[in-house]
């Protein structure tokens, strides 16, 4: 990400604090990403730097016409901010719709939990691995068949994200888009991301360990995501961001058996 | 044979003692990131944000990789090792380890790896310390110029291009002139010095094979070893089997072995064998890390790959210690084009060139330098100062000779000056023949040098030449101290001169009394013709009946 992606994203982040929280936003936001997606010259009008904001935001305004008036205006704020790349200010009004609809759901609502489920599910099953990260199935199929998948099993926001991101993919692959969303979601939230894999689920005592031991060590709290992974044999793994505290029993059975072997 | 029985719970109970040694430690955090994609020894692995160019990475599997391509989104690795292991998905961890080599005196006598793992079957090498592959060559206030000599034992190089320890003097030529024959024969010219034990004398070698064939590195290496040259030599070897990724780190495994000990005072020669090989293998790797090709779809840096291992040979300040790292890259040129990109690069870096003719070697003139267009740049300041003053009229003999030879192939009548130079030329010639893995002590190339550019050899046949050299100098050998004060004073002064021309006119007389060809070649009976009045004629009588 360059230096000026990373600015814009700050600011945009803050500017969103302007608007109220509400499905339609989100949803106009990811349509606009979509749009985008669909349209290379838009695309690189719109994400040109040079270009005069002004002009930029009246062509945004006319492109995205039908769209809300909060969403005219987000999106005119974020056409107005200088990016690395073009493809930068889609990816804004991807993360910036996802953070919506974490607001949406509020903190009650375990959305990181049910996104991290859906990665689950969806690579238990290959072929709907396959189906899902295809690109030469249409867009539409493959959100019917999240919507078939997942509806009345996840909120609708957890769904309305995951329809997008199978329709969006931009060459990510699912787990990966999923995992950074989940991210996103925990972020908006004011926390980080430990996902901790284990063999047997972990006691109440046991979470509140692993969260002190994550908040000493990254200053911040952080959403402490069950994974279980029988292949973890015993202990834990515990991944914050790229960083991963290995604990687990299959790792120094790993470890041991490349000592024996020289 | 005696027989040896394990109870197999005793192999239990001794695995049982070392997985019980075994301490896993406290769960340290590492970085890791995952296989986007593999192949041809390339993985492009997503995440290790914080990963630095050159670091090693490890693969699930414990398998290496050099971090090479640090781009926005993932970086590109140099698998090192067994590539098949490697699968999209995988985990990869930093190790924070930039690549380094174990260095040290225990490499003397060995052959290793690009990773500095033995691969001759004798242990485990017991390492002095590790030393990163990429560290800069020494600065300028480090360095002095060359002034010792680096013999290499053959007489046309030096005499004519001479080698100075801490010179980059490369060998250059087509396949099959012997560009690898005359390294060897410079490392088992180092077998007098090593065997002197004196430190400011001893040379140690280091032998880089990059692409070679198994059999030609095996061949080397018998060669070191029947001299007895490889007590003090160490071979490198990434033989054509090797992935791209060992071949281009090769001759810097090579260089850090060979720089720990110039900066411990040692003198070191280093032998890359080939640099057009290491080439091809950085390009390989390049194109498939996607890096943009240029001039012959070489990157960018390839000169820079070469420039900066070159740099790190070096001699050494008296401060810093006074060590040496002579280099002698090999460069292979296909149709003795020396103008191609990756050539006139390492021209362009060295101190001067050895350039071997492959006319010449079909010639039968071995080694087949063309003393015409190989030069040195350096090494005339490093040069003994006894061959010195005899090998000074010798490249301009020469030289006179090959424009003459060139301009008699049309005249046939000659005036006796022209044939005079052109006899001198022929015999100058034949004397620089040198037979392989037999290299000559310096005095013994004064000698041979002088009685060639004094016009001793004149009177002799051509095919005379090289036996009349060696009985010379077994005569000079066994009958005076001619070759006993060359060689402790290196200077061929006046008093020494006058003997040497003594013996030597003594001894032509001697060798052409003695008739140049002894007893005569094998199938060659000669006879002496019939006197003219024994001959006698048939005559037609005519009788009468």
């Amino acid at each position: 990400m360059g230096a000026r992606t990373t600015h814009s994203l700050v600011k945009a982040r803050s500017s969103l604090s302007g608007y109220s929280a509400t499905s339609e936003l989100a949803a106009s936001l990811f349509a606009a990403a979509l749009g985008l997606s669909g349209s290379p010259s838009l695309r690189g009008a719109l994400g040109d730097s040079s270009a005069d904001p002004k002009a930029l935001q009246t062509l945004a305004k006319g492109a995205f016409s039908s769209l809300s008036t909060d969403a005219k205006a987000l999106i005119g704020d974020l056409v107005s901010l200088p990016w690395s790349h073009s493809h930068d200010l889609q990816a804004a009004l991807e993360e910036l719709g996802i953070r919506t609809l974490a607001d949406v759901a509020g903190p009650v609502a375990d959305l990181v939990g049910e996104l991290l489920a859906v990665s689950t599910l969806i690579h238990s099953d290959p072929e709907v691995e396959l189906a899902v990260g295809s690109k030469r199935a249409p867009v539409t199929a493959k959100a019917q068949l999240v919507a078939a998948l997942l509806a009345g099993k996840v909120s609708a926001e957890a769904e309305a994200i995951v329809r997008h991101l199978v329709s969006d993919p931009r060459g990510r692959r699912i787990g990966r888009m999923l995992m950074d969303c989940a991210e996103i979601v925990a972020d908006q939230g004011g926390k980080g991301l430990a996902v901790v894999s284990v063999a047997k689920p972990l006691t109440a005592a046991q979470i509140q360990q692993i969260d002190q031991l994550v908040q000493e060590k990254y200053q911040r709290p952080h959403y402490i995501a069950q994974q279980i992974d029988h292949s973890v044999v015993g202990g834990a793994r515990i991944r914050v961001g790229d960083d991963v505290i290995d604990g687990s029993v299959a790792t120094r059975l790993l470890d041991l058996r490349m000592k024996l072997a020289g | 044979m005696a027989e040896l029985t394990i109870n197999p719970d005793h192999i239990r109970d001794a695995l049982k003692a070392f997985a019980k040694s075994y301490d896993p430690g406290t769960a340290a955090t590492t970085e890791v990131g995952h296989v986007v994609d593999a192949a041809d020894g390339i993985a492009h692995v997503d995440g290790l944000p914080g990963v630095m160019a050159n670091e090693l990475v490890k693969f699930q599997d414990g398998t290496l990789g050099l971090a090479q391509n640090l781009d926005e989104n993932e970086i590109g690795v140099v698998v090192l090792g067994e590539f098949s292991g490697v699968e999209a998905g995988q985990e990869v961890t930093r190790t924070g380890e930039v690549l380094s080599v174990p260095v040290g005196d225990g490499y003397l006598g060995r052959v290793v790896d690009p990773l500095g793992n033995p691969i001759d079957g004798k242990g485990a090498i017991k390492a002095e310390t590790r030393r990163a592959l990429e560290l800069q060559a020494p600065g300028v206030m480090a360095r002095r110029s060359v002034h010792e000599p680096l013999q290499t034992g053959i007489k046309a190089i030096d005499a004519m291009i001479p080698v100075g320890r801490g010179q980059r003097q490369l060998i250059i030529g087509d396949r099959q002139t012997g560009k690898t024959a005359i390294a060897v024969d410079t490392i088992i010219n180092q077998k007098a010095n090593w065997d002197s034990g004196d430190p400011t004398q001893q040379v140690r070698c280091i032998y880089v094979a990059i692409g070679q064939k198994g059999s030609t590195i095996a061949g080397v290496r018998g060669a070191l070893e029947e001299a007895g040259a490889m007590e003090y030599t160490t071979i490198v070897a990434a033989p054509a089997s090797d992935p791209a990724g060992f071949k281009y780190l090769a001759p810097y495994t090579g260089s850090a072995i060979g720089q720990h000990w110039m900066y411990n005072s040692k003198h070191v020669l280093i032998i890359f064998d080939d640099l057009s090989k290491q080439a091809e293998a950085y390009r390989a790797v390049s194109l498939l890390l996607r890096r943009p090709p240029g001039r012959e779809a070489y990157p960018g840096d390839v000169f820079y790959l070469h420039s900066r291992l070159l740099e790190r040979c070096a001699k050494l300040s008296d401060e810093m210690g006074g060590g040496s790292m002579t280099g002698l890259p090999i460069i292979e040129t296909k149709a003795n084009d020396v103008s191609a990109f990756i050539p006139t690069n390492v021209i362009s870096i060295t101190d001067g060139q050895i350039f071997l003719q492959s006319d010449l070697f079909l010639s039968n003139q071995r080694p087949a330098v063309d003393v015409g267009i190989s030069v040195s740049r350096v090494g005339g300041d490093a040069q003994v100062k006894s061959i010195k003053s005899v090998s000074g009229t010798l490249k301009l003999e020469l030289a006179q000779y090959r424009s003459l030879e060139a301009f008699a192939m049309f005249a046939s009548d000659l005036d006796a000056a022209s044939r005079r130079q052109l006899a001198r030329g022929a015999r100058l010639t034949e004397l620089l023949k040198q037979p392989q893995y037999s290299p000559y002590p310096v005095e013994e190339q004064v000698v041979s040098i002088w009685a060639g550019t004094n016009g001793k050899l004149d009177s002799i046949e051509v095919s005379d030449v090289l036996k009349f050299e060696a009985e010379l100098l077994d005569h000079l050998r066994r009958n005076t101290k001619i070759l006993d004060t060359l060689r402790k004073t290196n200077v061929l002064d006046d008093d020494t001169k006058a003997e040497l021309e003594k013996q030597v006119d003594a001894f032509i007389v001697a060798f052409r009394g003695a008739g140049a060809d002894g007893l005569g070649t094998p199938g060659s009976e000669e006879f002496d013709a019939i006197a003219a009045e024994d001959i006698t004629q048939e005559k037609i009588v005519k009788r009468k009946r």
